[in-house]
């Protein structure tokens, strides 16, 4: 794994036909790089043990590779998504090149140990990249298995989730309290709520930030396409609205990278060519917002 | 989990649309020709209000706790539990209400299954048939495959809406209590398929309404 991504941090990556170079942004605590689209899996990788959805799945994987991504994110809480991207890995024969983000989810500490080790089995991996704390579940338990996981070098790191703008007065306090990698949590074109606490936080106590729905489970994508995209996202090379919702999240200064989920191969390849081309500076963000508010 | 409450129900349907309605799809693949079974044991109840011979209540509560006990396993705990991580505590209530109704419809004869004269036995008539005749159709009717049907006694949602019928029909006390599953689950499949924007999400829990309705109707007109 980490093999994998410090070869990716010395040779960028590149789109085939175009050889431009893919955005990634170090991990703050340890300057590891990482590319700026990763790959959810709540909703679209729960497909139990239909072997078709299975391989579908894998083939959305396959191409995620391919266009250089390296972050897949998943949890206890998404059923079957675990052993679908195990499945997925080990069909692809492509475990070495995943960073596996999982998170810890019960509200037994004693049993998070356990939990984890049943999650790294359906991943098929030796170890996990990142584990996280889901919804800050029995977070202060937890938080104290992982940093004895990550001194003993099961984990690399260590990191806390929320979503949909749930909990957020205690995420900040966890934030301000605990040693953390990584924090996860929703953030968006139309919701920015993160921008005035949450993202200058992780800036400032120097944590990598993972933005989740993005599109906000796809409703956000839905409504957008009603209207045009407007001229000028082509300055910022945005073929599509998923690549104009991505580029903004990513372009905010404290986020390290996104995960789309998706179940479809012509998805990811969108949602992977916002890994590459310009992104937008802090005016043209201003007129990203402004475009969306007045539709 | 301590959190509850800070999750909303599309929070806990963690699954596609196309994943749940494929569920049966590959459910129904998988269990063929088990549903021959199941539309025999629907004739029989049917045989059994009509005719009405003897025992013929027992049958249909040890029918009805044969179809409750079969999808908590077959559809729920099997098919379902690996897509969502509440299922099995459904299934769980799946197999409660087969005891009961072997509890109360088997071993203590504390619910007769009539066809009367009454308004409510005539909704329950017709919410009986609409679970065994209408339901299956539902999936064809809004655009799936006819695979992805909804069976009595092969998915959850036929079997809660025929049983929600036959009580309509019971005579006993006992019937109000062996209501109380069917109709939760009518409100958990009607939020479950809200979510996942099917058309039919509100016929389950109109069923539900209806069925308390008459039920406190009658538990007024007899003091």
């Amino acid at each position: 794994m980490l093999a994998a991504l410090c070869a990716s941090a010395l040779v960028p990556a590149t789109r085939a036909s175009s050889r431009e170079k893919l955005i990634s942004k170090p991990i703050p605590s340890s300057g590891e790089a990482m590319p700026v689209i990763g790959l959810g899996s709540s909703r679209t990788f729960n497909v139990g043990d239909d072997t078709e959805a299975r391989d579908t799945c894998a083939e959305v994987i396959r191409h995620f590779f391919d266009a250089g991504g390296h972050m897949i994110d998943s949890s206890p809480m998404y059923g079957s998504s675990q052993p679908v991207i195990g499945y997925a890995l080990d069909k692809l024969d492509r475990s070495s090149e995943v960073f596996s983000a999982d998170k810890v989810w019960i509200s037994a500490p004693d049993k998070g140990r356990q939990q984890m080790e049943a999650s790294r089995r359906y991943w098929g991996v030796s170890g996990f990249d990142l584990m996280q704390v889901h919804n800050l579940v029995s977070w202060r338990e937890h938080l104290d298995t992982l940093y004895e996981m990550k001194a003993a070098g099961n984990i690399r790191y260590v990191g806390i989730t929320t979503s949909h703008g749930r909990r957020h007065v205690e995420f900040e306090e966890v934030m301000k309290t605990s040693e953390l990698d990584f924090v996860q949590f929703s953030y968006n074109l139309v919701d920015r709520e993160a921008e005035r606490r949450l993202l200058p936080l992780a800036a400032e106590r120097g944590i990598a930030v993972i933005i989740n729905r993005p599109f906000q489970r796809g409703d956000l994508i839905y409504r957008l396409e009603e209207h045009p995209l407007p001229g000028w996202a082509g300055e910022i090379g945005c073929a599509n609205w998923p690549q104009f919702l991505l580029k903004f999240i990513i372009s905010h200064p404290a986020v390290t990278c996104a995960i789309p989920a998706t179940s479809q191969v012509e998805h990811v390849k969108e949602n992977m060519g916002a890994c590459y081309g310009a992104l937008p500076d802090i005016d043209m963000r201003a007129r990203m917002i402004a475009y969306v508010e007045n539709l | 989990m301590d959190e509850w409450w800070t999750y909303g129900i599309a929070d806990l349907v963690l699954f596609t649309p196309k994943t749940y309605f494929r569920l049966f799809e590959l459910y129904h693949r998988n269990w063929w020709p088990m549903h021959l079974a199941c539309l025999a044991m629907a004739v029989v109840i049917l045989l059994c209000l009509w005719l009405k011979p003897a025992r013929g209540s027992r049958v249909i509560a040890i029918l009805l706790a044969a179809s409750w006990a079969w999808v908590g396993w077959a559809f729920l705990h099997l098919r379902f539990a690996p897509i969502h991580w509440v299922a099995d505590w459904f299934a769980a209530a799946f197999f409660l209400q087969a005891l009961l109704l072997l509890v109360y419809g088997v071993l203590c004869l504390r619910v007769e299954f009539e066809i009367g004269n009454s308004m409510r036995a005539g909704i329950g008539i017709l919410v009986l048939l609409g679970a065994l005749l209408v339901m299956p159709a539902t999936a064809h009717l809004t655009g799936r495959e006819w695979m992805q049907a909804e069976l009595f006694a092969m998915t959850p949602d036929a079997t809660a809406l025929a049983t929600l019928g036959l009580l309509l029909l019971a005579k006993g006390r006992a019937a109000v209590w062996l209501m109380v599953i069917p109709v939760a689950w009518c409100f958990i499949t009607g939020a479950t398929l809200w979510v996942l924007e099917a058309p039919e999400a509100l016929i389950l829990p109109a069923g539900a309404l209806l069925s308390i309705a008459l039920l406190f109707m009658h538990i007024r007109q007899r003091g």
